[in-house]
């Protein structure tokens, strides 16, 4: 679960400047905005297969990429999970079973719930700016938006299994609008798209997401119901008595 | 005069001599047959993944556990190596890992191998169809097969991302390039088993920390190794169980472990096993087949004997007149009983020797050029077998065949026997 | 023809000597063939048998991933109707997926399988029961009862009335997670299912993994399992599912098909064997046979039967006798077989008790497939007369004038 806050930070926290045409530096600046916020969200989840499309409601509570908690209020059946990170534990809670049980990160690995949202799988611990070549591309009109478009090539080091990322940063202060993930063939395996964008809490970021693996084959749509500024987190509120009384918490 | 009766009728008593000696060489040559096709299936299953004996620790016997490394690895190694009946050792390690490419991810299990030692012991280093095994000892090379690089759509100098847990628990994601790909006995094991240099997993791992790094097989899960004869394991268990810096426990193919909590208490921390202990079901194909195939052989010389019985009848038929007069002129039944007892043991003296000669040699010239089965290629292939089976010849069947043979013919003497002397001399005599 | 019957009629010792050289030579093809061929019908069931089923009908995209989103909805009519075809001997309902299953400290992840044990073969389960039992007084209320493989409970620490928790994801992405309360310890045949099956009851499988009225695979047995692949197209047909295809294990589970191939390659090698040994069996009795009747061709010549005739009268003769002795030696074939199909032979040595421990049946069973008896009893008979081209030969042999 706490893959799924990533995405959704990952792509919304954008610097609040861009200078230039420097593509690392463009980069880096979405990325080092990332790291800071503390933030209570809800989010409404939609992944569409094949053979079925499943929907979702939840609410998050986040502190920077090490803590966050999860919890999933629609549907009925799955309502009152909770899921916790806390440094480098997860854990999950059912009120139908009562108990907290420690998830191996095995299990991490596979696509979350039926849906495509594998941010920590695509990237991993990698960074855009940091750990991949880049060639900038010049602008273009991507979801309405003026972009610039750089191209990202991982370094031979990296730990990514794509060949090359496609990023499309927003001109005017809104970010990533679209990411392509390319396997060495050249096809395009998964790709990141901000649909729409809007201001919660004084901040402008997109609340509407679309995730499509194997060229619309399998998509997963996130939406930003609620987003506020929570200053107050600390990492001594992510417990695990929390996650059984999430009810009482704001 | 049985001797003269035998020359009498050259043709009689050759379909005699033939048919013994048929039967003996059908029965040896079958037996070489297939223990050979026996022995080359279970040899191939064996080098392909599970080797001839196997040490781990206890616990990771128990758990698979990526933190189970063996104690006190360098003694064991140190041992083994000694020991005359081991030819060739391979540590490795196995961990449970994720791995992912451009198009895909999968759950594979990933064996961190030293590269020189494994090919002494696995023949997965000679199963390669592209590209080349691994032979650097901390590259970032990965081997898979090419059922699994088919479905993460990679080839040669493809990127792969192995996620897994250290033995510390944290997760880490190491790179890896494709190198070669192999085509391993069956699919379900292609589909999941990848290999690495132990050396560059071990790092990653966080393994080496607290290892001299002077040793050349610093860490392992298991230890893998073989041995002269795989048939004959018992007593080089025995030998290794006995090493005091080992403190193995030996199960052989009747137990499993009963009870961790017992062998916890006993203090026993490694755990040796043979092929047949790892992987049963090989075992017990093995056994299945060496069973039937003394029932097929039991039943070859069953038909060989009534053949014999048969054709003896028929040639007692054809001799009722002359049997009629030999009895006319006085031979007492006694004598005639004996004689043509006589007659089919001095003809299976001919025939087995023939038999015996025939066997050895089309065995012996087999097993060097082998037979190639036509038409069950693809079956062999996919088992990792070569469609040339090579028999082996098996003198210690030739004494108790012979024997088997000697009483056959014996037995099947009797009867014929016993019908000629019911003969009515007088009867007989006037028989067409 | 008449006159064949007389000629055999009248110097019956040879010919039932003859006779029973075929007999034999039927009797021991059969045999072992019967064997060779019931072995590996036994290796395959038990393998196949149990849990992967010799024809499975599911969803077509559902082998090999096994994915349960793809259950299809349940519908009880034509389970029955398939019960009722007399081609299949038995059809269960099943839905299978993965989780994480948890006892204190300890976690494995897990396959498991939803059984409806009023429609399986109770002995079955019974007969792989270790610990526990199969009745549970679980109602719709409480924890599921679960029944681990033998080496899932060691390795969980868990024993009978623990509380385990399953966790992870349901039938098309919806949460599976809840307690299990453990009824039994099993024996699967293979420690590697052992360590990673558990069994629950269908409809707690259900209920568990989201997927209410839905039935992951059904799992059919025909009467004559050697047939799964060749009846599999034509009761698809006859029982038709939405979106459901039949595959039988051949196509399922191919290395195992190849390796029995490979064994029954080299079996016809060691039948190829026999049938040198009887070939030369009955070839020996024609010879004999005609040594013997030299007299009878010189005499019937020289009153002037023409050699072609006598010939034609060999051939039919050695049919006869062909097709009495074939008769003769299916019946006996036949017997001896069903003989050891109620008793069956036991594999020697403490090997045996190792494999029963397993759950593998140490016994060499024979096939009752009847065609076994007719390709060989025809491959028989044509050798019968191959061999009596011998005395045919000799007739034209045969010198004209009576010595």
């Amino acid at each position: 679960m706490h893959r799924i806050v990533y995405v959704f930070f990952g792509l919304i926290f954008y610097p609040l400047s861009i200078w230039g045409q420097n593509a690392a530096q463009i980069l880096a600046q979405a990325e080092l905005a990332s790291v800071q916020h503390a933030a209570y969200s809800e989010l409404h989840i939609k992944a569409e297969r094949t053979r079925y499309t499943r929907e979702m409601e939840l609410r998050s509570w986040n502190l920077g990429n090490a803590y966050s908690l999860v919890e999933i209020t629609a549907p009925e059946r799955d309502a009152g999970t909770v899921y916790m990170k806390s440094e480098a534990s997860l854990q999950t809670y059912t009120p139908r079973t009562g108990k907290i049980v420690q998830l191996p990160s095995s299990m991490l690995m596979q696509g979350w719930m039926g849906t495509d949202a594998q941010f920590d799988q695509i990237l991993g611990a990698a960074s855009l700016s940091q750990d991949f070549n880049h060639t900038y591309l010049g602008k273009e009109t991507v979801n309405q938006q003026e972009c610039y478009h750089i191209r990202c090539i991982p370094k031979a080091s990296t730990p990514v299994a794509y060949e090359q990322v496609d990023a499309f940063v927003g001109v005017t202060q809104t970010g990533w609008v679209r990411l392509l993930f390319y396997a060495k063939s050249g096809r395009v395996t998964q790709q990141m798209d901000a649909l729409h964008f809007k201001e919660f809490d004084g901040i402008r970021m997109p609340d509407e997401i679309k995730i499509s693996t194997n060229g619309g084959g399998q998509t997963t749509y996130i939406t930003l119901k609620t987003w506020e500024k929570r200053p107050d987190l600390r990492p001594e509120d992510f417990t695990v008595t929390r996650m059984k009384n999430l009810s009482e918490w704001n | 005069m049985a001797w003269r009766n035998i020359w009498r009728s050259p043709w009689r008593s050759g379909v005699v001599i033939g048919a013994m000696a048929l039967g003996v060489w059908a029965g040896i040559f079958m037996m070489g047959w297939a223990t050979g096709l026996n022995d080359a299936r279970t040899r191939s299953m064996l080098d392909d993944n599970v080797g001839h004996g196997r040490i781990t620790s206890v616990e990771f016997d128990a758990t698979k556990s990526s933190s189970a490394l063996i104690p006190r690895l360098q003694p064991i190694l140190n041992d083994l190596q000694e020991d005359p009946e081991v030819t060739a050792i391979a540590p490795r390690l196995v961990i449970q890992a994720m791995i992912q490419s451009g198009s895909g991810a999968a759950p594979a299990m990933v064996l961190g191998v030293y590269p020189k030692a494994e090919k002494t012991v696995f023949k997965s280093a000679r199963t390669i169809t592209q590209g080349r095994y691994l032979d650097q000892e901390t590259a970032d090379e990965i081997v898979l097969g090419e059922e699994l690089a088919k479905r993460l759509e990679v080839g040669i100098d493809d990127r792969l991302v192995l996620t897994f847990q250290d033995i510390n628990g944290e997760v880490h994601s190491g790179l890896f390039y494709v190198v070669g790909l192999y085509d391993g006995a069956s699919n379900l094991l292609e589909e999941t088993m990848l290999y690495v240099p132990a050396l560059n997993i071990a790092q990653q791992m966080e393994m080496l920390d607290s290892v001299p790094r002077s040793q050349s097989f610093p860490v392992a899960h298991e230890v893998c190794f073989r041995v002269k004869d795989p048939y004959a394991m018992d007593g080089t268990i025995r030998q290794l169980r006995e090493q005091d810096s080992l403190r193995l426990v030996n199960l052989s193919h009747r137990e499993n472990i009963e009870s961790l909590e017992q062998l916890n208490r006993d203090e026993m921390r490694t755990i040796v096993r043979e092929w047949r202990s790892i992987s049963p079901e090989l075992g017990y194909a093995d056994e299945i087949m060496a069973q039937s195939l003394l029932l097929f052989m039991t039943i070859i010389l069953l038909a060989m004997a009534f053949g014999i019985l048969n054709t003896m009848l028929m040639a007692i038929l054809e001799r009722t007149r002359e049997l009629g007069m030999l009895m006319a002129v006085g031979m007492n039944k006694r004598r005639i009983f004996t004689l043509i007892v006589l007659e089919t043991l001095l003809l299976s003296f001919a025939g087995l020797p023939i038999g015996l000669l025939l066997g050895h040699g089309t065995l012996a010239v087999t097993s060097q050029t082998g037979i190639t089965l036509k038409g069950v290629e693809q079956g062999l292939a996919e088992f990792g077998m070569e469609s040339t089976i090579y028999p082996v010849t098996v003198p210690e069947f030739y004494l108790p065949i012979a024997g088997l043979v000697f009483v056959l013919a014996f037995l099947s003497a009797l009867y014929p026997a016993r019908k000629a002397l019911k003969l009515n001399p007088i009867e007989s005599m006037r028989v067409l | 023809m008449r006159l064949a019957w007389r000629n055999l009629g009248r110097n019956r010792r040879r010919s039932a000597i003859t006779a029973a050289a075929v007999s034999f030579a039927l009797f021991f093809a059969i045999l072992i063939r019967s064997l060779q061929l019931g072995i590996y019908s036994h290796m395959i069931e038990t393998v196949v048998g149990g849990m992967a089923g010799y024809i499975q009908v599911a969803d077509s995209s559902y082998w090999p991933s096994q994915n349960i989103d793809v259950a299809l909805p349940e519908d009880p009519k034509w389970l029955e109707s398939v019960r009722q075809d007399d081609r299949i001997a038995a059809a269960s309902p099943r839905l299978s997926g993965f989780t994480l299953l948890s006892y204190n400290t300890e976690s494995a992840v897990v396959q498991w399988t939803g059984v409806d044990f009023s429609s399986e073969d109770p002995e079955y389960w019974s007969d792989r029961l270790i610990t526990g039992s199969l009745r549970s007084e679980q109602l719709d209320k409480g924890p599921y009862p679960v029944w681990l493989g033998r080496y899932l409970a060691e390795g969980l620490h868990a024993q009978i009335g623990d509380t385990v928790i399953g966790m992870g994801q349901g039938y098309q992405g919806s949460l599976a997670n809840d307690l299990m309360i453990v009824a039994g310890t099993l024996r699967l045949g293979n420690p590697e299912l052992e360590k990673r099956v558990a069994i629950l009851r269908l409809e707690d499988a259900q209920a568990f993994s989201g997927a209410y009225g839905m039935w992951g695979t059904v799992i059919v047995t025909p009467e004559n399992p050697s047939k799964s692949i060749q009846i599999a197209p034509s009761l698809a047909q006859d029982h038709p599912l939405p979106f459901a295809t039949w595959t039988s294990w051949e196509e399922r589970m191919p290395e195992l098909q190849q390796a029995i191939q490979a064994d029954s390659a080299g079996g016809i090698v060691i039948t190829g064997i026999l049938y040198v040994v009887i070939s030369f069996g009955l070839l020996g009795t024609m010879i004999m046979l005609a040594n013997e009747r030299k007299r009878e061709f010189t005499m019937q010549i020289a009153l002037g039967v023409k050699r072609r005739v006598l010939a034609l009268m060999v051939l039919t003769e050695a049919l006869l006798l062909g097709l009495v002795g074939a008769i003769v030696g299916a019946l006996m074939g036949r017997s001896v077989v069903y003989y050891f199909h109620r008793n069956p032979l036991r594999l020697l040595g403490e090997i045996a008790d190792a494999m029963e421990q397993q759950g593998w049946e140490p016994v060499l069973p024979p096939s009752l497939d009847w065609s076994i008896t007719a390709t060989h009893g025809g491959i028989v008979v044509a050798i019968t007369l191959l061999a009596s081209l011998w005395p045919i030969y000799s007739v034209y042999k045969s010198p004209a004038i009576q010595r």
